[in-house]
């Protein structure tokens, strides 16, 4: 009798452990296990709309993932001239239909929600870090139902933080994969990593995404290619075999132009016809010089500005992603692309695509 | 030596010093513009709107108890969060809480609490909505709206009749909130049909469901919503409802706007409007647009008589804002002084006197109102009327009971008007001051026009036109008590002899011991021991030497009365100038009603009337050149007589003529006096002999 009072005991207390504490099933996966690579793609427009072109690179190239921008959590001031932290930029998503069906070629693909998070708006939230994580992961959870995402399996944030601001970029982190229990999503919690934050503390995330790109400074008017450079690099590779974090790696795939002007950076440009030799004067390879007798103010550009084309070029990128192959050893991972675009991916042809991956 | 000394110090320019009966300052007193008043717009800042908020307040005591403060209701009403309102309303009484709160408390008016609480659930629940983080989870909006409907049903399960518009406005609310338009419109109408159109909450409801009939496209009649919610603010064409007689005439906001945009409606369209409002059956408050009649009839159109009519009949109904009958009371004041009708002055200056009194009023602007009034419409009226005394009893009350008053009466306005007549209309004044009238008693409890003052005044202004007799005659009616407290005596403005411009001179040349002076100049001598009744010996001296002059049969005895006659009227308005005046100076600040009008726009309104462009002007005063004039006619006059060239010298000697005396009274005792001992050549030597040197 004593030995099946304590059989009973103990199946009770099993069972105990292993009933769920939500209504919904869970299941949380240890940090150490990883799904299997899959190709990605980060989203960053403020309207979710896919044209056939960017339909057919996703078939193409065989993409079964979608990091998606939500929005922005910024400081900014309100109409009474007070300091509040808001979301900015909100997606809008048009792939569904008038009854809010979203279309079924989205049905196979996964989504990871991005949140991007400000220096000023961290700061503005010192303290309160659990508040702006609830109001961080409801909206977007509800950001997700109220627009049938399909195949929600994390949130990520992204933050460059830096050491006055990792405490509480941590202390949010570890507040907002609390809210997330809470409320019973599926949800893992995966954060952008940037290559000066490899020599920093670990953020308390299930996962991480290298962002291998915006390597130098965009605003230093001397920098050949902020996008992408490999001597940017490589003194940060060596630290990614022994980063305690699950990471996959995103590599740039697009391109821009950058404004100068008195050597100062003054905006970011797409379109700027810089073959206009009426207009503008070649200086490098990539950069252009406004003419001083241009006769017209294009792009609301002036004379003696310089314009900078910087493209993420097929070698640059797959240069950058062996040196990362190499000091990565044998850690699974998965690349992303960033970011779609149907305009700026014609640069690449499919194989290239299909080598970065 | 001893002459040079004098003639040094004769010689030194007589110092001008401000006088009166203030302590002497060496500038000002400066006196501050009087605002004007506000007859019209809203007391409070006029440039925000109409203020639902205190309305709901003051509807709020009136439903629990009449001495909370609408600030202690503001605190629980409007600002107390949900769990702070709740925490509060349990926890224990103590002294100085907050009354409302004391009030729920104490009497558990749980109807009230228990209103307060959906109202805080849903005013929370509906900022949720509106945060920029808000984000709905479905299509249909499923969660918000079963939260939503929630409130709904328990605003609509109200049984009572105390507070069925707040549960039917807060319903309203929920249901906009939850997207249900139609149902929205419904409920408004089924719960605020029978409500009166200027029910606050009625009105409130229907900024929703104008909101409503927009989002449902029904766009044709929202003006007309707008309206009977008096939101005058959104509606396209203000001017043409009024014009067409199509507003909600019972909501304050109405009123509140025509106040806010007097000057920027047009007036036509307003007047005709009034008129019609004025007399319709259906408006509750006719005294609104009586008064919008008055104004304009007053103010715009210069029908000051009309204006008076209609300010008449606004004061017999009722109107929608406290203050704004008030402006009425104030403004009938004003257009009666413009028209002269004293037929309700006495109870309008009561009126006004309790509300300067009240401790629950500005009395500041009720200050202003009275100065207002009395300075720039009563005080010409009269004076053009020639009612001085009125005027300035009037004057002297508004004087008093305004700003600016200062601790004496030779500050006011009323002092300068009275000093700008003749004596002989002083005087007369100062007779019908004497009449107790109902009027005049209660003006007379705030005057500074006493007896003492106005004999005081009355006999100065004599002395000022030279008629010594009536001076004697009033002055020797002022008090000594009186006398001593002013400054002009405290103050040793009188300290010098009138009749000698050194005093000293005439001792030295032992002109005391001549019989000429003996007889009488000695009392002149003794004029300058600045005693409290100077100005009465100085007016009795000038009598006497004037019946000497006029009397005495010695050449000699009428010379010498004559020059100190003509010296001492000379002085009077020159070195002892106290004797006639009561201000000297580059600037003594007397106070000038500039009135300022206190609107955005700032003019200045000058007060009308000739009566102010007639006032003494202190500040270029300087003394008169007929004084000057009539003095040197009367020392030539005197010079030619037949008097002694002794006397003569001595006449030229105290009017500091040495070298007259040496060079045409060279043998006199005087130009021995002067040659032997006057050290400076300069003074007395005549022009051939400084050649030669």
């Amino acid at each position: 009798m004593h030995l099946i009072h304590r059989f009973i005991l103990t199946l009770s207390a099993l069972a105990a452990l292993m009933l769920p504490g939500c209504s919904h099933e869970v299941s949380l996966q240890p940090a150490a296990t990883r799904e299997a690579p899959v190709n990605s793609i980060y989203y960053w427009k403020t309207v979710f709309s896919l044209d056939s072109a960017e339909y057919d690179f996703i078939q193409r190239h065989d993409i079964g993932q979608i990091y998606l921008r939500m929005f922005d959590v910024c400081k900014v001031k309100d109409v009474s001239h007070r300091w509040s932290v808001v979301p900015n930029a909100t997606m809008r998503f048009q792939e569904c239909d008038s009854a809010g069906v979203p279309d079924p070629r989205l049905s196979d693909l996964k989504f990871t929600p991005v949140v991007y998070i400000t220096l000023d708006a961290l700061r503005d939230m010192a303290g309160r870090e659990d508040f702006l994580a609830e109001l961080i992961v409801e909206r977007v959870a509800n950001m997700c139902s109220y627009n049938r995402l399909p195949n929600v399996g994390a949130l990520q944030l992204d933050c460059d933080w830096t050491g006055t601001t990792e405490q509480s970029y941590f202390a949010l982190c570890r507040e907002v994969k609390k809210k997330i229990r809470s409320l019973c999503l599926p949800w893992k919690l995966s954060s952008t990593i940037r290559l000066h934050q490899l020599s920093r503390a670990v953020p308390p995330v299930d996962h991480g995404v290298l962002m291998v790109y915006n390597t130098g400074l965009f605003s230093d008017p001397d920098a050949i290619n902020s996008i992408l450079s490999l001597d940017d690099v490589r003194p940060y590779v060596g630290k990614l075999n022994s980063y305690m974090l699950p990471l996959d790696i995103a590599y740039p795939v697009y391109g821009w132009q950058l404004i100068f002007r008195h050597r100062q950076f003054a905006g970011i440009a797409t379109g700027i016809d810089v073959t206009d030799s009426s207009v503008f004067e070649q200086e490098t390879p990539n950069t252009y010089r406004v003419k001083w007798n241009a006769s017209l103010r294009a792009y609301g550009l002036r004379p003696y500005d310089v314009v900078r084309n910087e493209l993420s070029s097929y070698s640059d990128v797959i240069s950058v992603r062996q040196l990362i192959e190499e000091n990565l050893g044998k850690r699974p991972h998965s690349n992303i692309l960033y970011h779609l675009d149907s305009s700026l991916l014609t640069n690449f042809s499919d194989d290239e695509i299909d080598s970065i991956y | 030596m001893k002459l040079t000394q004098f003639i040094k110090y004769s010689a030194v320019l007589t110092i001008f010093l401000q006088a009166g009966s203030h302590k002497a300052v060496a500038c000002g007193p400066y006196y501050d513009d009087i605002p004007t008043p506000s007859y019209f717009q809203p007391l409070c800042d006029y440039n925000v709107d109409y203020d639902r908020k205190t309305e709901n307040l003051e509807q709020w005591r009136a439903l629990t108890a009449h001495d909370i403060p609408l600030a202690d209701i503001d605190s629980v009403v409007y600002k107390a969060p949900l769990k702070a309102f709740l925490d509060s309303v349990k926890a224990p009484d103590s002294p100085g809480s907050n009354r409302f709160y004391s009030y729920l408390r104490n009497t558990h008016d749980s109807e009230a609490a228990d209103f307060l609480t959906l109202a805080k659930e849903i005013e929370t629940y509906r900022a949720g909505l509106a945060s920029p983080w808000y984000y709905p989870s479905s299509r249909l909006y499923m969660t918000e709206t079963d939260a939503l409907n929630g409130f709904t049903d328990r605003c609509l399960a109200y049984g009572g009749t105390r507070l069925r518009d707040r549960y039917g406005l807060q319903a309203v609310r929920a249901l906009f909130a939850s997207r249900q338009y139609e149902r929205c419109i419904a409920t408004y109408d089924s719960i605020f049909a029978d409500l009166p159109a200027d029910n606050l909450f009625r009105r409130m409801s229907l900024d929703y469901v104008t909101g409503c009939m927009e989002n449902l496209g029904l766009t044709k009649d929202t003006d007309d919503y707008y309206d009977e919610a008096g939101a005058v603010l959104c509606i396209a064409d203000k001017e043409g409802r009024l014009r067409d007689r199509r507003i909600n005439v019972n909501a304050p906001e109405w009123i509140y706007y025509i106040r806010r945009e007097i000057d920027h409606i047009d007036q036509e369209v307003l007047w005709d409007a009034a008129q019609y409002y004025a007399t319709n059956k259906d408006v509750a408050n006719k005294g609104d647009w009586y008064y919008i009649l008055a104004y304009l009839a007053g103010e715009k159109f210069g029908k000051n008589a009309e204006a008076r009519r209609f300010v008449d009949a606004a004061l017999k109904e009722s109107f929608t804002f406290n203050d704004f009958a008030g402006q009425a009371h104030a403004y009938r004041l004003k257009i009666s002084g413009r028209t002269g009708d004293m037929t309700t002055l006495l109870d309008d200056l009561r009126w006004i006197e309790s509300r300067i009194n009240s401790d629950a009023n500005d009395n500041r602007f009720w200050s202003r109102i009275l100065q207002n009034a009395v300075y720039t419409e009563w005080v010409p009226t009269l004076w053009d009327k020639g009612r001085y005394a009125d005027m300035a009893l009037l004057c002297s009350y508004a004087d008093k009971l305004g700003l600016n008053y200062v601790d004496s009466q030779y500050g006011t306005l009323s002092f300068r008007l009275l000093e700008s007549l003749k004596a002989k209309d002083v005087a007369q004044i100062g007779v019908e001051l004497q009449k107790s009238t109902p009027l005049y008693r209660h003006l007379k409890r705030h005057s500074g026009l006493t007896p003492d003052f106005m004999n005081e005044l009355t006999g100065t202004l004599a002395m000022r036109e030279g008629n010594y007799q009536m001076a004697v005659n009033y002055l020797s009616g002022v008090s000594p008590r009186y006398l001593e407290g002013m400054n002009i005596y405290n103050c040793n403005y009188l300290s010098r002899n009138p009749f000698f411009q050194s005093a000293d001179r005439v001792m030295y040349c032992d002109m005391a011991k001549k019989p000429l002076f003996r007889e009488f100049a000695l009392d002149s001598y003794r004029i300058s021991d600045c005693a409290p009744d100077s100005k009465l010996r100085f007016a009795r001296q000038m009598l006497k030497l004037d019946r000497i002059a006029r009397t005495t049969q010695s050449p000699d005895v009428k010379a010498m009365a004559q020059y100190l006659y003509a010296c001492g009227h000379y002085s009077s308005f020159e070195n002892c100038w106290a004797l006639t005046q009561y201000w000297k100076g580059e600037y003594c600040g007397i106070f000038y009603p500039y009135m300022l009008t206190l609107t955005s726009r700032w003019k200045l309104e000058m007060p009308d009337g000739k009566c102010f462009t007639r006032l003494f002007d202190y500040e270029r005063s300087k003394c008169p050149d007929y004084v000057k004039s009539l003095y040197g006619t009367r020392f030539y006059e005197l010079m030619d007589s037949d008097a002694s060239d002794e006397v003569k010298a001595e006449i030229e000697y105290l009017a500091f003529n040495l070298a007259d005396v040496c060079s045409d009274y060279e043998d006199t005792y005087i130009a021995q006096i002067i040659r032997t001992h006057c050290d400076g050549l300069k003074d007395w030597a005549v022009a051939d002999s400084d050649e030669d040197e």
